[in-house]
């Protein structure tokens, strides 16, 4: 697999607030990366410095060649003041590849709802994007990154504040997405079950205490590495091919996780 | 078909014994310009309000007032006439508002990170102390006080041929910039984040957008005043945004709004000797009405998620 974003002694944080040092990563066509640590610990600092949204404070991140990226931010920072349709949102995502001065054409419409309907949304293309559910939106979002078809879509937190059943959806919907096309996908998310049956590689971050790690999701997932990362012990489980996390204040195993699970 | 003697009827009110139609030749360029800047205004007014940024608007426009006021204080300090100095309006008062205007734009487009201070604040700063210089100003030139202050508030009717144009390829040039980056200035507007990491330029979409704000702000002034032109940076895009679901319909009902506001409220000066910028303020204000009765009737109606 040819790597398409190679990073070298990155170091990210805020304007004059370093975060953490030493970041080195090296991601390939068709990695499926979760992005994961505690609230504040640096994920989306990360996620937005290799996005290019906010500067590097050090260090080199080299892209291949016209490397595209397709971004899905938390739902919450689209402002429902604007009075959008959920295509003309969807849509937008055509933008940087139309140009300056140029309209927007048929062909670039239909790939829109094209991507609508994979996301399972054609329906509500006319219906103000402020009007949608939660998820509807979320989908949408997902819709309006796939649509400039980039070689690496990056989703932040995309099922947060979900209910256990829209959770569910939009992962599979992500993970299908994945299977057909063998885009590169990182996902940021604070919720290690969810990460931990999807993502194939795994970052640890936590900026405060300096911690970064990369790996397969086999190698990090284990309660060593998350112990030090959250500072709880946490029991991996396996049943029926699907991880399970149970964390628990004390690293003796098997506290945490259900009689049934333990038997 | 009763429009042509309503319409003549309304043409030929008289004042002063002069009627709106012999009045016209004078105050044609008056009208025009001030439906010119509702035009540029109300259309850029959608963006003033999305972006919420209001308050940034209401700043600009205030140190722009400021870069009028200095224009007079400096020439009275060389010996210059007000007069004189209001009839030279690329070398003088409009070049200073258009200096001060653009550097505040540029300024205030800069992301605040420190955090003892907030965006608020500093817009408010950026209101205040302006408008305290410019009335310290005013008080130091109190002789010529009055011609200023036609500027300021919106009290000038008669607006030059130079002038004239000056607001006419403004207005040209920023709608043709608009109509050229509308889309990179919506996804901007919208996803700034999203937006950069997609590829387009954000800060320097963001930078063109508040400058040809700023820039219709500074010139606008020098037509009809700081006062109306806030209002239809505010108003008319407000009451749009109150009755559509859909953006292109904003921004043509938010012109159609400011420019009949601008329209109505110059005749309504002048047939009841109103001064021309709270007429046309209040004119505007009128284009609230629908808005808000639909947003009750929403929100009142069997299920509308009222009380």
């Amino acid at each position: 697999m040819s790597v398409l974003l190679d990073v070298r002694d990155l170091a990210i944080g805020y304007a004059g607030r370093p975060l953490l040092s030493g970041i080195n990563l090296s991601i390939a066509q068709g990695d499926w990366w979760g992005v994961v640590g505690p609230n504040g610990a640096g994920k989306t600092t990360l996620m937005k410095t290799l996005l290019g949204i906010i500067p590097a404070h050090a260090g080199t991140i080299e892209r291949s060649p016209g490397l595209t990226f397709g971004y899905v931010p938390q739902r919450g920072v689209i402002d429902d003041i604007f009075p959008l349709s959920a295509l003309d949102v969807v849509v937008m995502g055509r933008y940087p590849r139309i140009g300056p001065g140029r309209r927007v054409s048929r062909a670039d419409r239909e790939l829109a709802l094209s991507y609508m309907d994979r996301v399972g949304i054609a329906n509500l293309a006319r219906k103000p994007f402020r009007a949608l559910s939660g998820g509807q939106k979320q989908r949408t979002l997902i819709a309006r990154g796939l649509v400039p078809e980039p070689d690496v879509l990056v989703l932040d937190e995309p099922t947060d504040g979900m209910d256990l059943a829209g959770e569910t959806g939009i992962m599979e919907l992500i993970s299908d997405l994945r299977r057909g096309s063998g885009r590169t996908l990182l996902m940021i998310s604070h919720s290690l079950n969810l990460v931990a049956n999807y993502a194939r590689q795994l970052m640890l971050i936590h900026g405060h205490e300096g911690v970064f790690k990369t790996g397969t999701t086999d190698e990090l997932l284990n309660g060593k590495t998350l112990e030090e990362l959250y500072h709880v012990g946490v029991d991996v489980h396996t049943v029926d091919g699907r991880r399970f996390l149970f964390a628990h204040g004390s690293t003796e195993p098997g506290r945490g996780a259900p009689p049934w699970m333990t038997s | 078909m009763k429009s042509i003697p309503v319409l003549s009827s309304l043409l030929l009110v008289e004042r002063n014994g002069m009627t709106f139609l012999d009045a016209l030749p004078i105050l044609q360029n008056g009208i025009l310009a001030g439906a010119l800047v509702a035009l540029v205004s109300a259309f850029l007014g959608v963006y003033v309000i999305l972006k919420r940024i209001v308050f940034v608007s209401a700043a600009i426009s205030q140190i722009s007032s400021l870069g009028v006021a200095c224009a007079f204080l400096v020439a009275g300090l060389f010996g210059h006439h007000a007069s004189e100095v209001k009839s030279r309006f690329l070398s003088g008062p409009g070049a200073t508002s258009i200096v001060f205007a653009c550097l505040a734009a540029i300024f205030l487009a800069r992301q605040v990170s420190e955090k003892r201070i907030t965006r608020e604040s500093i817009l408010g700063i950026g209101y205040l102390l302006p408008a305290g210089l410019t009335l310290l100003i005013l008080d130091a030139l109190s002789a010529e006080a009055h011609a200023i202050e036609d500027i300021l508030f919106g009290n000038s009717v008669f607006v030059s041929v130079e002038q004239l144009w000056v607001q006419a390829v403004t207005a040209a040039a920023v709608l043709l910039i608009h109509f050229v980056l509308y889309k990179e200035f919506v996804f901007t507007s919208l996803d700034p984040e999203t937006a950069t990491a997609s590829g387009l330029r954000t800060r320097l979409f963001n930078r063109i957008l508040l400058l040809t704000i700023a820039f219709t702000i500074a010139v606008s002034i020098m037509s009809i005043g700081a006062l109306p032109v806030f209002a239809f940076m505010v108003i008319p895009a407000s009451a749009a945004l109150t009755l559509t679901e859909r953006l292109g319909r904003a921004f043509v009902l938010s012109v159609v709004f400011g420019v009949s506001s601008a329209l109505v409220g110059f005749y309504l000066s002048f047939v009841f000797s109103l001064p021309t910028g709270p007429a046309m303020l209040t004119t505007a204000g009128l284009f609230l009405i629908p808005g808000g009765a639909r947003t009750l009737f929403v929100r009142w109606r069997p299920g509308g998620g009222g009380a």
